[in-house]
């Protein structure tokens, strides 16, 4: 395959994906029974060496899987929406230059290990600019550009939340603004952080939006635990203003 | 099965009873046994699905496999290090039951000829 091509059968791999997913449904219960029976034996005052990290790196075998197999399902899904762009079907090979391809494909990273990764050098990145001065518009951006896969990604998103805090982003918010923003981003019809308690079981939606001179149409996401707000539809931006969502669904403790 | 457990040896009367948790380690045997089976299903089972998308190329795919690799490597990791877990557990289950022999020789020592031993699957 030239590069910069890819070919799939959506129907085919979204089959797949789904018998992957198949599996990591068996090897978790596995995982999680032993796991309490591991549990139960080092309660009863016999911890056996070696089998707490054992059962331990077998459930994170079985998450790394599911990650892998949902990566393939969100490939499977953009092959299909870019098959169904040009009125097939999905039922038999289909063939895309990889521009347009990425126009359909949200989708993360293959390698749980590094969304993990990834997600921690950005975030360590980030405290590091927010000590820092004289930060311009193309360190955020610079910034912004590495969650092109990210932000698709519970994993990298779970990650990069627990790692910057919400103190974290609080303080990347008001760079940005600062930054980014006429006035300092003294625009009181923009709102840039937004906090709110979203359910009862502790969890903290955050949006930080960043204003760029262009206007798009913003949508909402919410897939596998990444979502974002419709700050269009919420009334939270002005017409002229692109929403870049970095919406990260953080769980506290 | 995984690592075959010692019959228990029993505490004979007047002999100190050696704590062991022998239902949780055969349950934590088991437990293992069932994972390395399932682990090989599943290895075999997705040597057989990737016949599905010998039709997807391109970027996503190698990114796929890369990841595809480390991850059987890893699984194939975890099936060499189950049957020491399992053995570790069975020598835990043999030195309670070393233990427990020493304390029935004590006791029977200290009561005299007549005592009895014991041994079971607990």
């Amino acid at each position: 395959m030239p590069p910069g091509i890819s070919s799939a059968d959506p129907d085919d791999l979204a089959l797949f994906s789904q018998r992957g997913l198949d599996l990591d449904a068996a090897l978790q219960a596995r995982a999680d029974a032993l796991a309490a029976v591991v549990g139960e034996l080092a309660g009863a005052g016999e911890p056996i060496a070696g089998l707490a990290g054992y059962t331990e790196s077998l459930t994170d075998l079985v998450l790394d899987w599911i990650h892998l197999d949902q990566f393939a399902a969100r490939v499977a899904e953009g092959f299909l929406a870019c098959a169904a762009s040009v009125g097939c079907d999905g039922t038999a090979t289909f063939t895309v230059t990889d521009a347009d391809l990425a126009r359909y494909i949200h989708v993360g990273y293959a390698d749980r290990d590094t969304a993990v990764a990834d997600a921690v050098h950005l975030a360590d990145d980030v405290r590091a600019l927010l000590g820092e001065g004289g930060i311009t518009a193309e360190d955020i951006d610079a910034l912004l550009a590495r969650t092109e896969r990210g932000r698709y990604d519970p994993t990298f998103a779970v990650t990069f939340s627990e790692r910057i805090g919400v103190e974290g982003y609080v303080g990347l918010v008001g760079r940005i603004r600062q930054t980014m923003l006429p006035d300092g981003g003294d625009d009181t019809r923009m709102v840039v952080a937004h906090v709110e308690h979203a359910d009862p079981c502790g969890e903290v939606e955050i949006l930080a939006t960043v204003d760029v001179p262009e206007t798009v149409a913003l949508c909402a996401r919410r897939k596998h635990g990444v979502r974002c707000h419709d700050a269009a539809r919420d009334g939270m931006i002005t017409r002229a203003q692109q929403c870049c969502c970095f919406g990260l669904h953080y769980r506290h403790g | 099965m995984l690592g075959e457990m010692p019959r228990r040896v029993w505490p004979v009367s007047a002999a100190r009873t050696v704590p062991f948790p022998w239902s949780q380690a055969r349950a934590v045997i088991t437990a293992l046994t069932d994972a390395r089976s399932t682990l090989s299903v599943t290895l075999d089972g997705r040597a057989w699905n990737s016949l599905l998308v010998t039709s997807w190329e391109g970027a996503y795919r190698d990114e796929f496999d890369e990841a595809y690799a480390r991850l059987c490597a890893a699984a194939g990791d975890m099936l060499e290090r189950v049957g020491p877990r399992a053995d570790a557990v069975v020598d835990a289950a043999t030195d309670a039951n070393r233990e427990q022999r020493r304390e029935n020789d004590r006791a029977a020592g200290s009561a005299g000829p007549g005592v009895l031993f014991g041994a079971g699957t607990g």
